[in-house]
């Protein structure tokens, strides 16, 4: 009886949670027609990918999708191995101030957009860089760097600092005891430190929205946002885009889960 | 031979002292312990001579070499550490060559002697398993393998058997002592169990409070601590230790305290008469608290001899004499 509760308790939150989605799923196969009728079909009743090759023909969706890409990409890229130096500096040293240091980071993080996006449009602009992906990455960059390094920090501060001993005494100098020791018991951290950081960057839309007006540089959340039209809101072709935003973070997650899921550095020192 | 010399060693971190200017020299084959309380300094010591810490003063040999300025990898020594400290993403063959990956000794070399080690160890079954899928003697197991494995002038461990569950520690303690008959090799040992000091140590060095209180083999300490805190630390239930005056005895000039060991106390025609306090029953003996006017003596015996309530006389076989330095005093 108790289980009968929890497991439809479970099945309410996974519902609750996951019924947007999949409406959002079935509208994008069905005809604009069928979408537009009252009282709505749950599943559609001719299946068509009509909503996608409008998405594409008329917004370029493909192009949405590189830029974003490109953006989440890179701004990861940078992000991650910036966040991991800094991080293993803070979690490692005896540097004086470290507690306050770390706090200044973590506030710096949570700056609202609203409160820079001023002066950041000056600045970016001032660099020409705007209508750029670089103008865009290098703010996610900022953005994402305090969040990635606070949180690389506290992760990193579990990991024994035997390990980095062992790894001195039998003989590795400060690079291979990173490489070969620290960071394959730190993958976990970094894995998960990147997903947030790619999912930070590809769901981003205010400052795409202030920093890029050119259609050809716009990312997803930008393009999809200027879909709708003065007088038509095509609901099919935003459900399509939105399905193709979502695809590479579901992705993203399930290739990388089974590192994050393995445990932090289970059975390096006593359980 | 000398394996390994520290001379005049001092480690301070910031106002602190950790180590305060010791010297030790340690016999190639030797299994050194360094025994103290907590907080006194041992583990710092073994952190000085691994180069995991460099002394504020002082300097440190390995063989003849002054190894003070070199990097741990270069010393050629290999540690255990209380947490085992294994690498948690390599496979337990993987950790095992990994010091000798590290040294670039050739591959079959470093095959053959991963099987050798294994076998030494009981690990042969283990090797493609990964850390956390192996039990806390396991992985401690492994731990000393990795030491082994390289074939290091020196071992360092460092309280490695404090983890472990006591009914593995009693084996694994005697397995160490299999080990170092079987290699010889020099070994440093850090611990604050005087057990395992007294059962593994061929010398120990009793430290305290960063400064070494006494240097010899577990019969020198035992039989003669060389100062006050010696007798208090060895010794299970420890030494009582009585200030001169409060018991009839002829103490010897300078004398402070004086101490017997619970084992040394009989009964008999003795000097000491007092009421049986307390008697705890350990199974092969008994622990008996007797109160003498305002002392408490502890005495060792044997079950039941011994009654609650009952007046006795007691003789103590062997009495240590302390001066007001706390020091020994001689001819004692």
């Amino acid at each position: 009886m108790r289980r009968l509760g929890f497991a439809s308790l479970v099945v309410l939150a996974v519902g609750w949670s996951l019924a947007p989605f999949l409406w959002l799923g079935l509208t994008s196969f069905k005809s604009p027609r069928e979408i537009e009728r009252r009282p709505p079909s749950v599943l559609p009743e001719k299946w068509t990918v009509e909503s996608y090759e409008q998405a594409q023909s008329r917004h370029g969706v493909g192009r949405l999708l590189r830029n974003s890409l490109l953006v989440a990409g890179g701004t990861t890229l940078v992000t991650v191995p910036l966040a991991v130096a800094a991080a293993y500096a803070l979690a490692r040293l005896r540097i004086p101030g470290r507690k306050t240091l770390l706090s200044v980071i973590l506030v710096a993080s949570m700056f609202p957009q609203v409160a820079i996006v001023h002066t950041l449009y000056g600045m970016v602009q001032g660099m020409g860089l705007m209508n750029s992906r670089l103008g865009l990455g290098i703010p996610y960059v900022t953005l994402t760097l305090p969040l990635a390094v606070w949180i690389l920090a506290s992760f990193f501060k579990e990991i024994p600092i035997e390990l980095e001993e062992a790894a001195r005494v039998d003989g590795c100098g400060p690079v291979r005891t990173l490489v070969q020791v620290f960071l394959p018991a730190a993958a976990p951290a970094v894995f998960t430190t990147a997903i947030l950081t790619f999912v930070y960057a590809w769901n981003e839309f205010f400052f795409a929205l202030v920093l890029l007006t050119d259609p050809s540089k716009q990312t997803l959340p930008r393009g999809i946002a200027l879909m709708p039209g003065r007088y038509t809101l095509p609901w099919g072709e935003i459900a399509a885009a939105s399905v193709l935003a979502t695809i590479p973070l579901v992705l993203l997650v399930l290739v990388l889960q089974r590192r994050i899921i393995r445990g932090l550095t289970a059975g390096a020192v006593k359980g | 031979m000398k394996a390994l010399e520290v001379s005049d060693a001092s480690k301070r971190f910031g106002d602190g002292v950790a180590v305060d200017r010791i010297s030790l020299t340690i016999d190639s084959g030797e299994f050194f312990v360094l025994l103290g309380p907590s907080g006194c300094g041992k583990s710092t010591l073994l952190r000085l001579i691994a180069g995991l810490e460099s002394p504020t003063e002082g300097s440190i040999f390995i063989g003849e070499r002054d190894v003070t300025a070199l990097e741990p990898g270069d010393r050629d020594v290999a540690m255990v550490f209380q947490s085992y400290a294994l690498y948690p993403h390599l496979t337990v063959a993987e950790n095992l060559a990994f010091p000798l990956k590290v040294r670039k000794i050739p591959r079959a070399e470093r095959d053959r002697r991963v099987v050798e080690v294994a076998g030494m160890l009981q690990l042969g079954e283990l090797l493609s398993r990964l850390p956390r899928e192996l039990s806390g003697g396991q992985r401690q197991r492994v731990a000393i393998g990795r030491a082994i494995v390289r074939r290091p002038k020196l071992f360092l461990f460092d309280e490695p058997l404090s983890n472990l569950d006591a009914q593995l520690r009693l084996s694994m303690r005697a397995e160490l002592a299999r080990l170092h008959r079987r290699l010889g090799a020099t070994s440093v040992y850090v611990t604050h169990d005087q057990v395992e000091a007294m059962t593994l140590g061929t010398r120990i060095a009793l430290l305290n409070r960063g400064r070494v209180e006494q240097i010899g083999t577990p019969a020198e300490l035992y039989e003669k601590p060389a100062t006050r805190f010696a007798a208090a630390f060895l010794g299970s239930p420890s030494m009582n230790l009585i200030p001169v005056g409060m018991m009839t005895c002829d103490a010897p000039a300078g004398a402070k305290e004086l101490g017997v060991r619970p084992e040394d106390l009989g009964v008999g025609e003795g000097p000491w008469r007092g009421t049986i306090d307390l008697v705890e029953n350990l199974g092969a003996e008994v622990l008996v608290h007797v109160r003498c006017g305002e002392v408490m003596l502890v005495v060792k015996g044997k079950p039941g001899e011994w009654m609650a309530g009952a007046v006795v006389d007691l003789a103590p076989r062997r009495i240590h004499w302390f001066g007001r330095d706390g020091r020994r005093l001689g001819g004692s």
